[in-house]
């Protein structure tokens, strides 16, 4: 360890623990620089009571430390207000007249894309669009009559939202669509 | 230290692991990295004892708040929407929807005033303690420019959360600007973004105050902090007049350091007690077209200009009241700048002036902002 100067404030400064030697010559490393900056981590304390106090403070240290990061971690955390204030319970698409058989349309539900199709037998189905490959959001491929996914090809049986082929590990997540009063509802499944 | 034996506990071969691997990667960076030569100069430097070095303390604490205000700036940055639609509710969002948002808002708005009033201490401390004489003149510039940086983040952050007064005291703020001779109107104009304070102002205020001064006060506090490392703390001409037997030091590691961070800590709590008590509030949503709101007043650091225009007639002769009032903060402002170079330590008289004029400044500057506030 580097000798420093006594703090004459401190008439007991000399009654440190065995570390704070006065300098001695090392023939190694030469003086109290050298291999002195780093051995001064291999000398232990000599008092236990020292010792007690230095890792009581630590134990406080590290308490209060957490303690303080606690609001910054919750602000940080808290993710956007804005998704939670834009959760719907249901969207009305419009006349069924507009959904002719085997038409589709990407919508919005909340703030989660959402696409309505509407299969060969007249029948409604609505699913959460979002590819449950890597996220990006679905359309329906009229000519070969199932949902796709332009960005690594995956597809979904349009009837029941499985995956049938491509990445895709898990089918799409279902909406429920039904018809009331002569317009297409779709709501939480 | 126990004698490492083969009886030796698992805790003690653990701490003894851990030690032997903490010594090894201090032998590797010190390979590599002056760490010898730093730590020697650390120990080197000592603190002087004497009745004012409570004052020494001062600037470590405006750092502490400006080091308070990256962290709680940055965080709100997460949430905050630099449009003019959209500030204002993004503020009422923070305060009211995020969780600890109204913390950390408080937080802010309380570090900066906070941070310019252990500045203005810190200023007059070094002031007073003739610190700005040879060889820390240009330590002495650095911190006037630092504090001006510091003014600025105070008058552009203001704006951001688009307020009735935040709009209005910005307006202000920005003619007086433009008031000044030669180059006021092209710097408003470009401040401004256009003829008048709209989006293109809180665009420009907002990468003014996260980028363009966050860069300049780091640039500005490097330069500040390397100078003073380079002159150690400055002594008072009694100290430095003592007999060298006289003279009584504190070590700076580990002694000042560890009372620097008590008094930290002491600084941060006041701050966080601060913001929990008293959070700050919002006013109404600026509308450009709605009139002033009545008694509208600058935040208190700009109190006290604030109230000494208000003394100034509108026509002195053939020059606007406002553009006299601005050249007399001009040659206050410009004594402080020279005043290295006036009071040198080598005549009585300017000593005595430099003192007197300090004081008178500091009372003024009192004066004015209590007699702004009672307005």
């Amino acid at each position: 360890m580097a000798c420093h100067d006594h703090d004459p404030s401190h008439p007991h400064a000399h009654e440190h623990d065995a570390a704070h030697r006065p300098c001695q010559s090392n023939p190694a490393g030469g003086g109290c620089g050298g291999q002195g900056a780093c051995q001064t981590l291999s000398k232990a304390p000599s008092s236990s009571r020292r010792t007690f106090l230095k890792v009581l403070i630590g134990l406080f240290a590290v308490v209060w430390a957490g303690l303080t990061a606690f609001p910054f971690l919750r602000f940080l955390g808290s993710g956007n207000p804005a998704d939670e204030a834009a959760q719907v319970a249901s969207v009305a698409l419009g006349k069924v007249e507009a959904f002719p058989p085997g038409s589709a349309k990407n919508f919005q539900f909340g703030n989660i894309p959402a696409l309505l199709v509407r299969g060969q037998d007249g029948v409604f189905h609505a699913y959460n669009a979002v590819c449950t490959h890597l996220g990006c959001t679905v359309q329906y491929d009229n000519a070969e009559k199932n949902i796709v996914c332009a960005c690594h090809g995956g597809v979904y049986d349009a009837a029941t939202g499985d995956n049938v082929s491509g990445p895709p590990p898990k089918p799409l997540a279902p909406l429920k669509a039904e018809v009331k009063d002569g317009t297409i509802v779709v709501s939480h499944a | 230290m126990a004698p490492t034996t083969s009886s030796s506990s698992p805790a003690e071969r653990l701490t003894q692991s851990a030690q032997a691997l903490g010594q090894g990667l201090c032998q590797w960076l010190n390979d590599r990295l002056p760490l010898e030569a730093l730590q020697a100069a650390a120990l080197k430097k000592k603190v002087p004892l004497h009745k004012a070095t409570l004052w020494y303390y001062l600037g470590g604490v405006a750092l502490v708040f400006l080091l308070v205000q990256l962290v709680s700036g940055l965080l709100l940055m997460a949430y905050y929407i630099p449009e003019m639609k959209s500030a204002y509710t993004s503020i009422l969002t923070i305060t009211s929807k995020v969780e600890f948002g109204w913390f950390v808002r408080s937080l802010h708005s309380w570090g900066a005033n906070l941070m310019i009033l252990a500045l203005f201490f810190h200023l007059f401390s070094a002031y007073f303690m003739k610190a700005y004489r040879k060889p820390r003149e240009l330590t002495w510039l650095t911190g006037l420019a630092l504090m001006g940086i510091a003014f600025g983040f105070g008058f552009t952050g203001y704006l951001l959360p688009w307020d009735e007064v935040a709009f209005f005291a910005t307006k202000i703020g920005l003619d007086i600007t433009s008031k000044l001779p030669l180059l006021g109107e092209p710097v408003a104009h470009l401040l401004r973004g256009g003829d008048t304070v709209g989006q293109g102002t809180l665009s420009r205020f907002f990468l003014i105050h996260v980028m363009v001064l966050p860069l300049l006060i780091a640039g500005g506090l490097g330069v500040h902090l390397l100078l003073v490392q380079q002159h150690g703390m400055s002594e008072p001409e009694s100290f430095k007049a003592l007999p060298p037997d006289k003279k009584r030091y504190m070590s700076f590691f580990p002694t000042f350091a560890l009372k620097d961070a008590m008094v930290w800590l002491l600084v941060l709590n006041v701050l966080a007690a601060f913001a929990t008590l008293s959070p700050w509030g919002l006013g109404p949503q600026a509308d450009a077209f709605a009139p002033a709101p009545v008694g509208i007043k600058p935040e208190w650091y700009f109190l006290a200009p604030f109230q000494l225009l208000k003394l100034f007639p509108p026509m002195v002769g053939p020059v606007e009241g406002e553009q006299v009032g601005m050249l007399f903060f001009g040659l206050i402002a410009a004594l402080f700048v020279f005043i290295p170079f006036l009071d040198t330590g080598k005549s009585k008289a300017m000593d005595t002036f430099a003192t007197w004029y300090g004081w008178a400044v500091v009372i003024g500057f009192i004066a004015f902002t209590v007699w702004g506030f009672m307005a």
